[in-house]
Order: C-alpha cells, then structure tokens, then sequence
C-alpha cells in the first residue's frame, strides 16, 4: 500500500476520504476471501459476504472507530457474518455441539502448495501436518492468524475475541505441542530447510 | 540459554526474523519445518477479474440502498435523561423489533459476539447486526418499556458488550439487574419467554434477578447452566480463565453442565461457590468468602491467595491495559488483602512488586515489570 498504511488509510475513510474506501477494497479482498473460505468451503457465500461487509462499513462509517485496527476490524467482522450465515443455514442443529466448537474453522492443512526439496523432507513436512490437523479448532485458528495470515498478536486477539496475553498464550502453547508430538522425529537426520517464500 | 521450538515461533517479533537469528541446530531445523507448514497455506484471493466484479456489485448496491434509507430512518430512538447520574435509557424495541432471527440463545450470543475493541464503548448488538453505541452509561435500562403485546413469532437477541476497561449496570425487561464486569457479553432476548427467562453470559456478571416463580431464569455459560429460584449471585466464565465459577449470596440456584462438562445437578446454598477447572473437568464446591468474589460491582478486588498470575490477568482486563513482565513470573507466589480500583494501575503494581526490585515502566496501553539489575 505505497507508503500508506493500513490504519492511516482506515482513519481516512471514517473520515470520509471518499478514495480510501477502494484502496482499502483492493487491499484486503483477496485476504479476506482468503480467510473466509478458512470458514466455508462455499465462496459464493464468501463472496457475498464481503460484498455485505464493505457495504456495511460504507454506510455505518461515520459511528466506525477511527483508532481501531483496520485488520482486525475486517478480518473479525467477516469472521462474525460466516458464523451468523452458517447457523442460519443449520439452525436445527443440536444447540450445544454448535457452540462448544464455536465457529468451525475448516482448514485442512497440507503441502501441496510448497516447495519441498526431497522425500525425507516431504516426510518430516506431512508428519509437522498430520499433528498440526490433530491440534484444536482453537489453536489451529491462532497459528493460522498469526503465521498464515501474518497477523500480530493484538489483531489475532481482536478477531479471536480473546485477550493478547491468552492469545500468546495459545500460540506458544499449540507450538510447544507441536513440538513435543514431533519429538521422536531424529531431526538431526533431516536435511536443513531453506525457507523457501521471501516475504512479498 | 537454550530456547526451544515455541519460544522461537511464539516470540513478538514476526517468527522470520526470530528464526533468523536464531543459531543452526536441531531445533532451528525443527521450527523451521513447523513454521513452513504454518505459512505455506496461504491460497489463492479472488483474482483481478472477480475482484473488479465483486466491487462493482458493492458500489451499485450502496447507491440503491443510499435512496431507500431516506425513508427509512425511524428505526431507532434513543433518550438520553442527562445528570450526575444519569440513566440513559433505550428505546431499543423499536430497534430491536426487526430483523427474523429466531435462535437458540446460544447461537444467537455466538453470532453476535462482536469485537471487543481496545477503544471499544460499550454496545448493544441486535440479532439483525444493528449496532448500538452507548459511551460511559451507568446504568442502562430495559425494563421502563411496555412490553409489546404482540404475538409476533420472531424474536430477535441483542448482545450486550462492555469493552475491557470498562463495566455497566444493567436493567433487563424483567426488572433484574445485572453488573457486568470489563471484557463481558450478555446476550438476552427482546422479550422473554412466557415459560422461562433466559440470558447468555461471557465474561463475568453479578446478577440480582427478580423474583418470578412462574418463569424461572436461566444463565447459560459455555460451561455451565445455572437454574435460578430467585436470587443474587455473581458468575465468572471468561473464555481465557482456566475456570468457571458462579457463588451465590443469597436464595437457591441450580447448577447444571454443559457440554463437555457433565456433572450431577446441584443445588447452591447461599455462601457456597462452585469452582469448575475447564480442563479437568473437576467440579469443587466450597464454602468460601462471597465478599471477595463481587467486590468488583464496589470496584475494589479483594485477593484471597489468588496466584499472581491470576491476579494479573484479572488487571488486565479492568484495566484494559497489558502487563508484560520481562522474566517469568508464573511463580507460586499468591495475595490477599484488597486493592482499590479507583487507583491508577501502576499504584497497584507498585504494591504488588516491591519497587526496590522492580521497576514499572508506563507505556502506551502496556506496563512492563523488569527486575532491577544489580
């Protein structure tokens, strides 16, 4: 967003800056589409949520905060129309299985996006995968925020609804899980891992 | 020092640039491949083309919904009784009054948990995702409207927000009162039930219901279902607290599990607190200082060798502010006495960490706690 950040741009808009309304459009569609199919598998309704998210922002924009983050503010109000969409559509669903899962969070992880270098490191990726899928819905959800999505604490927090402190929690915790499952795996074997993707 | 796996990945920084640093070896090796899996599931956005659609379809319905609002802005009223102490009151049925939505009350509180923002007021969010923003009410009361003698089937919630930082009273259509302290939702249905009053709590509330023995209520908690015969009694059930606990002060409640959390139903004698460790699932009922658990609704806390880094999770979110101490601080160390929330924080810190040893830097909408270096 050449030089301008998302929150200037945020402030802006509450503002009334008529051109901050696209630029933050183009900014977060896709990453918002992105995430959202974290939540359903059916982008029609993806897409029409978005579409109701921005039209939304558009007209209550004058009682908008101006200070909020602009990240957090988005990705947690999309999250919120998914949940009230998807229980809609199974409203006669059993009351308290719904809730005790809150919203269910959809991501099957895998590795077929990567860039692997050989099989011994194609096994140690779909072991990492296996257990990261066995994690909870909870957990998945932080460290896809926090490193899929690159978010900082304070924006996991806010869309997760929990505070920083058990946000951090959660991620060091669901890491150091990991990290104990992962154990019997003799790592000095493993050929070192470049990082593959350079940051956009 | 040797840090392990979720120390590297679990740091502030971004976790790149905290890999990076770190020194080759096993564990490099192993964050590495954890952190490879985590960010490499990043798929495909809409594309230019989809993207250009989508935006279209967004602007041409803002300027047909821009020509039908004009007629239609009645839908909310609000009285404002100004005063010291004042009691902002709201119109909410007309507000509340649309929208089809007929859930379950914990669905309904799910779908309308909404962002509790740092600058956050205090809010009421109907079931149609009609927002409502009250700053700094003290009181906010619902029971001073007719109840609408319509028979109408749809009967939408509203949620109730009180941002971290901040607490309010309120006044339910029933005439029951409830304090909710900082980081709180109570969701609860525009008119009750003619067989049964029933409200959904995040959070921490201290109810005094009153007394209706043809319709009972009912406090729906993630954890807990507690069945109320009348009463006063204060429950806690943050998401991020490792426990759920009601105690009662007066009258008789029933307690029932939830969920994962299944356990015989019980009845609460007045001074009994019932503790439930999420976790664990181990359900404790103790005789205990009622006291201490509603001194908040007076804004004092009062300690009972609770564990510090309860205490600190407790600040935080009264305060609306974090605390981040440099070294580990999960010692077994615990307080009691009372401390007054009138005061600013770094008064209270000051009392907790001895100033000789520690010092308590103020910033922003953070403190940090560093152990003086000798």
């Amino acid at each position: 967003m050449a030089g301008l950040t998302e929150n200037t741009c945020w402030k802006d808009f509450v503002s009334g800056k008529e051109y901050a309304f696209r630029v933050l459009y183009d900014y977060y569609a896709d990453r918002l589409f992105a995430f959202g199919c974290r939540y359903s598998q059916d982008t029609e309704l993806i897409r029409d949520l978005i579409h109701d998210l921005f039209v939304d922002i558009h007209h209550y924009r004058p009682r908008l905060d101006a200070n909020a983050n602009a990240t957090a503010y988005l990705f947690s109000s999309l999250r919120r129309k998914i949940a009230s969409a998807v229980k809609k559509r199974q409203r006669h669903m059993e009351l308290y299985a719904a809730f005790e899962e809150g919203i269910p969070f959809l991501i099957e992880w895998d590795i077929e996006r990567m860039a692997i270098r050989n099989e011994e490191e194609a096994e140690l990726l779909r072991r990492v995968v296996k257990e990261v899928n066995r994690l909870s819905g909870r957990h998945q959800e932080a460290l896809y925020l926090r490193f899929t999505c690159e978010l900082d604490y304070a924006e996991v927090a806010d869309v997760m609804g929990v505070s920083i402190a058990s946000c951090r929690t959660m991620v060091y915790r669901a890491v150091k899980e990991l990290r104990k499952k992962l154990a019997d795996i003799p790592v000095s074997n493993v050929l070192f891992i470049a990082l593959m993707h350079s940051r956009k | 020092m040797n840090r392990n796996v979720e120390d590297i990945l679990g740091g502030d920084d971004a976790p790149r640039q905290n890999l990076e640093r770190e020194p080759d070896g096993p564990v490099k090796k192993m964050a590495m491949s954890i952190f490879k899996v985590l960010s490499g599931q990043k798929t495909p956005g809409l594309g230019p083309e989809d993207r250009e659609q989508l935006w279209k379809r967004i602007t041409s319905t803002i300027s047909e919904t821009d020509q039908k609002r004009s007629k239609k802005i009645r839908w909310l009223t609000l009285a404002v009784a100004a005063g010291i102490a004042a009691v902002v009151t709201v119109s909410a049925w007309f507000w509340l009054s649309q929208g089809p939505v007929q859930a379950p009350i914990a669905l309904a509180a799910l779908s309308n948990q909404n962002l509790l923002m740092d600058t956050g007021a205090i809010k009421l969010m109907g079931g149609d995702e009609r927002m409502l923003i009250l700053d700094d009410a003290p009181v906010i009361d619902l029971s001073s409207f007719p109840n609408q003698a319509d028979t109408e089937e749809d009967n939408t919630f509203t949620t109730l927000t009180v941002p971290y930082g901040k607490r309010t009273e309120v006044v339910l259509p029933d005439g029951s009162k409830v304090w909710l302290n900082a980081g709180s939702q109570l969701t609860f249905p525009q008119r009750f039930d003619t067989q049964k009053r029933e409200v959904y709590l995040e959070g921490e509330g201290y109810f005094d219901v009153a007394h209706d023995a043809r319709k009972p209520f009912f406090v729906h908690t993630a954890d807990f279902l507690i069945k109320v015969l009348g009463t006063a009694f204060n429950v806690s059930s943050y998401r991020d607290d490792a426990f759920t606990s009601t105690v009662l002060v007066s009258g008789k409640i029933e307690l029932q599990g939830v969920g994962k959390q299944q356990f015989e139903k019980l009845v609460l004698e007045p001074g009994n607190t019932a503790v439930l460790q999420k976790e664990a699932s181990r359900l404790e009922v103790r005789q205990d200082d009622v006291e201490s658990h509603i001194s908040w609704t007076r804004r004092q806390l009062i300690l009972r060798s609770t564990p510090l880094a309860e205490l600190l999770i407790r600040l935080e979110r009264i305060y609306n502010t974090e605390i981040v101490t440099a070294n580990e601080v999960f010692t077994d160390e615990t307080f009691s006495g009372r401390l007054d929330l009138t005061q600013p924080l770094t008064s209270l810190l000051a009392i907790i960490y001895d100033q000789q040893a520690y010092v308590i830097k103020q910033e922003e909408r953070r403190i940090v706690i560093q152990e003086k270096l000798n």
